[in-house]
């Protein structure tokens, strides 16, 4: 990989950061170490362009190991390894999309124009983080990339979808937050006495809009 | 066989069942819990003969009451000053035998934070992702992942009554690293770079106060705002002990139900060792940070760990 980027977070934990935007390399590094055991790497988490490894409970083996190890990783991509498309239902309801008019504001488009510009775009779940289960989406269109409400939102009802910045989210439960609201899933994102994983990183993900009738159809089951 | 063992009657402020953490699952979001203080937790469940981490008590309270429904044996150890069994006061540091409609009161004159109590066999909890520890935010595992109030029943096993009461050796207590002011071990964070020397050496000269805002989550300081050159920065990895600091200067420090990311400015963590010393220290109190190289610092921890290891492993009081 070259020169290597690397700092300690806290005495158990190494960040591994500059490496490509793209989470098909970051997912084949944590994988390519993944295959090395005996370095004592216990758990990895992946944020912006940063692999985080965290130790097992008696340390790293060595430090210097596992940077050696991260310089001599090899990229080969494998497009058609990838996870299979994850449709994911939304509905942009006025009694959802929440922030229907300050998107129309500040993108200065129509609410119907906001929500092809999201549809067509497809995304990928490129970490996780904030609370459980909420994924992060890279691919958002530039048309709808806006910054973060001035002040967070006391209160964002469960399945919330999202957009700030580049990204869009999707809340997993009621939570106070500052994205703006572009629509509600009725799909669960986490419920850890069933399907611990809905979602996982590196998908593909594309979202299907449904009626507020469908919506409501959904919550029912 | 679960078995209530006792009624709540005063549950005080913050009390949760805690356990082992929830290790494995930061990549989906979810944060570790467990033991805010991992030393007085593991002592309380030595004095009842329970393995380290088995599901304790865990609480904020000043004032702790409950009643006895079955017998149990009973460990107390962190921010307790005195016990006392049907209104007498009995010794800390030792294991008491309980009795059906005992009535204990738990009382914290100390300077420490947190009481954890252990029964006997462990508390029966609801299992979440292999993990019993109750995530206050995410409502996970413990008593319907919430903290208990007064009337709640606290179940667990039928014990065995052990052939010797313990005692927690002389100078081992968990009361000697309670302080009106402490000093922990920070290791430089990813983004100490974002400050400049003169606010790195003032973070590591001054003494910050103890805001009245903490919680599992975090503890909030003040007293001595610090900024950085810039905030704008993705959100990226934390752990319990990130020490974040947000635009508005009062340093936030992670702790065990923390999120697994933030996007603040992350100055350092504190050291693994000192975490329980920071999470005893009570609001008003003053900490002072001091750097340490991660060598030191994994160091001071595994001597930690060898004395708790030891005496666990004593056999002679089995």
């Amino acid at each position: 990989m070259g020169s290597i980027q690397w700092r300690y977070l806290g005495e158990d934990a190494i960040e591994i950061s500059d490496i490509s935007s793209n989470i098909h390399v970051q997912l084949g590094l944590r994988d390519y170490l993944k295959g090395f055991p005996k370095l004592g790497i216990a758990s990895f988490m992946l944020t912006d362009k940063t692999l985080t490894l965290i130790s097992e409970k008696y340390g790293f083996t060595s430090v210097s190991h596992i940077i050696d190890r991260v310089a001599a990783y090899q990229h080969k991509v494998n497009e058609n390894v990838r996870l299979p498309l994850r449709i994911i239902p939304i509905c942009y309801d006025e009694a959802f999309a929440l922030d229907q008019r300050k998107l129309e504001d500040i993108c200065k488009l129509d609410y119907e124009e906001i929500i092809a510009s999201h549809l067509n775009a497809e995304y990928t779940v490129a970490m996780f983080g904030f609370m459980p289960g909420f994924p992060y989406l890279h691919g958002l269109p530039l048309s709808l990339s806006i910054p973060r409400l001035k002040s967070p939102r006391k209160i964002i009802p469960k399945g919330s979808v999202a957009i700030a910045n580049e990204m869009c989210g999707i809340y997993p439960n009621q939570t106070p937050g500052g994205w703006h609201i572009i629509g509600r899933s009725p799909l669960s994102l986490f419920d850890p006495l069933k399907d611990v994983r809905p979602l996982n990183l590196g998908q593909r993900v594309k979202f299907e809009r449904i009626s507020k009738k469908v919506f409501d159809g959904f919550t029912l089951n | 066989m679960d078995l209530p063992l006792i009624r709540i009657i005063n549950s005080g402020n913050l009390s949760t069942l805690q356990a082992v953490c929830r290790f494995g699952f930061s990549d989906f979001g979810i944060p570790k819990s467990g033991f805010q203080d991992s030393i007085s937790a593991q002592l309380a469940n030595w004095l009842v003969g329970n393995k380290r981490f088995n599901t304790l008590i865990e609480s904020y309270a000043n004032y702790f009451e409950f009643e006895v429904i079955n017998d149990c044996s009973m460990g107390v150890q962190g921010a307790c000053s005195e016990i006392r069994i049907n209104g007498q006061s009995v010794s800390l540091d030792q294991a008491h035998h309980l009795r059906v409609n005992d009535r204990i009161e738990l009382f914290n004159n100390t300077h420490g934070a947190i009481l954890y109590l252990a029964m006997a066999g462990g508390f029966t909890a609801t299992e979440v992702l292999g993990s019993t520890a109750t995530d206050i935010a995410n409502g996970l595992g413990g008593l319907n992942g919430l903290p208990f109030t007064s009337k709640d029943i606290l179940k667990g096993s039928k014990f065995n009554m052990p052939r010797h009461t313990r005692s927690i050796p002389e100078g081992l207590s968990s009361r000697r690293y309670f302080s009106k002011n402490v000093t922990v071990h920070v290791i430089a964070g990813p983004e100490a770079y974002l400050f400049t020397k003169e606010v790195i050496d003032n973070f590591y000269s001054h003494a910050f106060l103890l805001s009245a805002e903490i919680s599992r989550v975090g503890y909030r300081l003040t007293g001595y705002p610090i900024h950085a050159d810039s905030y704008n920065i993705p959100s990226k990895t934390v752990l319990p002990g990130t020490i974040q600091i947000p635009p508005s200067g009062d340093p936030i420090i992670l702790m065990a139900d923390g999120p697994v990311t933030g996007g603040y400015p992350r100055m350092g963590v504190v050291a693994k060792v000192d975490q329980p010393i920071l999470a005893q220290l009570r609001s008003g109190g003053r900490v002072r940070f001091l750097a340490c190289l991660p060598e030191e610092a994994r160091l001071r921890e595994a001597n930690q760990r060898q004395w708790i290891e030891e005496l666990y492993h004593k056999k002679t009081e089995r």
